[in-house]
């Protein structure tokens, strides 16, 4: 039990885990513990809470208000069972849904499958989730990752009063819904707003895998369109960031097959209007949300090693044939000539601010 | 009565319509003369029909979703080809995206309809083994879909409307699909149709699968037909999903909602168009003419709107689709 308690109780991670201590662990005292301490799983109380200061050192509005993670697996005091299957029988990506948004406890395990290192959390912070070793770009919450990219303070939001309806009358959407809103301390997978870029208006949006797999239903679809009618409305450039492995939500049916139609008509109208519009592409990026808004970008971006691709790995479990992972990754379809730029999270933020200019200094935009 | 020798005659009917079959057989033989021209005959062949519409009525009547999703399956089911034969005046099939190749699951063309010039594109599916491995099961590649985005496109210069017949199981999702953009085309499709300043009306023919269908499905109307499906998900898909039991797919057809029926209920289809009595197969004709007839119907309507008041009012259509609660703002 131990074991896997300083892993942060997840089964699967003891599979390949080589816990090693920190550095600074390694000699005197602590260095002759270490063992023992790995073997009683004391680590698990010494979790720090996320109340350090952000790695960016960037805290715009309301990204402190994230509850702590340690809350965020657990509904009413349990563990989530939905998500508790067995490693293999689904994609890890399903199964990390909420337990990997943020790593818990002093180390957490790169969750690259070749890399597996174990990692000391500040070390994680400082390189903004990205493994010092392989380069692996950790899943980010969405208010995270506003947090490393806008300015500090410049971000307010739009239609946080969405809620979605279950107009299909699915068995378990609401309470899906429900677990995931406690979860996830959002209303929905997406969050859209006004904010600033090195002092660069921008319309912004972002879908949060934590929540739903960021899956697009009416609420997401509809705010996505408002966001982008507003940016035509204000003239500012729009960004949209997606991190949507869901695609289209199945728990609103065709209704949310009409989102993609939805979103693609309001990029035609940013089109028309010749708003600026850059899409951002995270892990993952898949299915409705990759065939709709996500992949009409002006200037299409995607994080190093995200999994982006048309149909997920079930669709193809379901029809007997395999899809080779390689295919459905930033690089492969960079290769293709599917995306202009793979940059890495920490030049993020500065490829948006030049791209940002250079859009100011276009007579279709004004501040 | 007849007996299930031929099994090939066997996979041409669905379980549930059987009965229908039987009577069918046993009227065919009698027609051609299979058995001896008795003084009965004609009487036998009256109480046969009589037999053989209170079965439609009987079979067709009260068919529950899973049903109606193996009759959008059909494999004798009239698909986009046997339309474009059955409603257009004249058709020619143009072939090939002018940037990578030509996809067989994917046609489109210039055709004539009650005598005035449209563009028509639509999926294809293949009538037997061989051709249904040349049209890829219907399952649209980029190519596919950005040759109906240059024929639509040709289509608003030519100021022609577009008829679109959409009939896949969903979008190729294989390796070299995947590799030319899927996804981007399908996005691309679905933004050039929401921009195009002509009439377009899409129908849904018989599967209307996920981002596949979409990638064609942005219209001024969206007719179905009735036991047509339109679908995020099959529901083989579903049911492995939801309750990871890929045998409770009629249970799946039914919670899913992805009828006509239900597309009408939810506002994502304009109008249901009735099939023939024992579903569109069984009348191709009749079908093809009732089809046109509210296409041609449509178009009228949509004549008389000036081209930036149909983007405007296709985009609303789509803006409007959707269904949340807005809380108040304390």
């Amino acid at each position: 039990m131990g074991f896997q308690h300083a892993l942060g109780g997840h089964r699967w991670l003891s599979r390949r885990a080589t816990l090693r201590a920190p550095a600074e662990y390694r000699d005197g005292l602590w260095g002759s513990l270490w063992p023992w301490v790995r073997a009683r799983g004391i680590l698990t109380g010494v979790s720090p809470s996320f109340a350090v200061p952000h790695p960016s050192g960037i805290i715009p509005t309301r990204v402190l208000t994230l509850p702590s993670r340690s809350s965020r697996p657990t509904v009413d005091g349990k563990r989530d069972e939905s998500m508790a299957v067995e490693p293999g029988l689904l994609p890890r990506s399903e199964y990390r849904e909420i337990a990997d948004r943020i790593p818990d406890g002093l180390y957490t395990k790169c969750d690259s499958p070749d890399c597996g290192e174990l990692l000391y959390r500040k070390d994680l912070e400082k390189s903004l989730w990205v493994c010092p070793k392989c380069g692996r770009h950790f899943r980010l919450g969405a208010r995270d990752r506003l947090a490393l990219l806008l300015d500090e303070g410049s971000f307010s939001e739009f239609g946080a009063n969405l809620i979605s309806c279950n107009p299909l009358g699915m068995p378990d959407y609401d309470s899906k819904l429900a677990r995931y809103r406690k979860a996830t301390g959002e209303n929905e997978a997406v969050i859209t707003g006004l904010a600033a870029i090195g002092g660069h208006p921008v319309v912004v949006g972002i879908t949060d895998p934590a929540f739903l797999m960021g899956s697009m239903g009416s609420v997401v679809g509809e705010k996505i369109a408002r966001a982008m009618e507003r940016a035509i409305e204000l003239r500012h450039p729009c960004l949209m960031i997606s991190g949507s492995g869901g695609g289209a939500r199945m728990f609103e049916g065709i209704l949310s097959l009409m989102q993609m139609a939805k979103t693609c008509a309001a990029v035609g109208r940013m089109q028309k209007a010749g708003i600026f519009y850059i899409t951002v592409l995270t892990d993952p990026t898949m299915a409705g949300v990759y065939a709709s808004w996500a992949s009409l970008g002006d200037v299409v971006i995607a994080e190093p090693g995200a999994m982006i691709g048309f149909a997920g790995q079930r669709v193809y479990a379901n029809t007997g044939s395999g899809m080779d992972p390689r295919i459905q990754t930033s690089e492969h379809q960079h290769a293709c000539g599917l995306l202009d730029l793979i940059v890495p999270r920490a030049q993020l933020r500065s490829t948006l601010e030049r791209l940002l200019a250079i859009a100011y200094a276009s007579p279709t935009h004004r501040k | 009565m007849p007996t299930l020798t031929n099994k090939f005659v066997a996979s041409r009917w669905l379980p549930f319509e059987w009965p229908l079959m039987e009577v069918e057989e046993e009227l065919h033989a009698l027609r051609t003369g299979g058995a001896d021209a008795s003084p009965d005959l004609a009487a036998r062949v009256q109480a046969l029909e009589a037999r053989r519409q209170e079965l439609l009525q009987e079979i067709y009547s009260d068919l529950t979703a899973y049903q109606k999703v193996q009759l959008a399956r059909h494999p004798r089911r009239p698909y986009a080809l046997d339309y474009a034969r059955l409603m257009f005046d004249d058709f020619v099939e143009l072939h090939g995206d002018r940037r990578f190749g030509d996809d067989k699951a994917m046609i489109a063309g210039l055709a004539t309809l009650a005598g005035r010039a449209v563009a028509v594109v639509g999926h294809q599916k293949g009538r037997d083994v061989s051709e249904r491995k040349e049209r890829n099961f219907a399952q649209g590649r980029p190519e596919g879909y950005r040759k109906a985005q240059r024929v639509m496109q040709m289509a608003e210069r030519l100021r022609m409307p577009v008829i679109s017949l959409v009939d896949t199981p969903a979008a190729d999702c294989l390796t070299e699909a995947e590799s030319r953009g899927i996804s981007e085309a399908i996005a691309e499709g679905q933004m050039v149709m929401s921009q195009l300043r002509t009439p377009i009306l899409v129908t849904i023919l018989g599967e209307g699968g996920s981002g596949g269908a979409i990638g064609i499905g942005v219209g001024d109307r969206i007719l179905m037909l009735e036991y047509a499906i339109y679908s995020v998900i099959p529901p083989e898909g579903y049911a492995s999903i939801v309750w990871r039991d890929p045998s409770r797919v009629a249970e799946a057809a039914e919670a899913a909602r992805i009828t006509a029926r239900d597309a009408l209920a939810l506002g994502v289809v304009d109008e249901v168009v009735p099939e023939p009595p024992g579903g569109a197969h069984a009348d191709p004709e009749g079908m093809a003419a009732a089809l046109k007839a509210r296409l041609c119907h449509h178009l009228a309507e949509l004549d008389a709107v000036p081209p930036d008041e149909l983007v405007d009012q296709r985009y609303a259509k789509f803006r409007a689709m959707g269904v949340y609660e807005e809380l108040a703002i304390p």
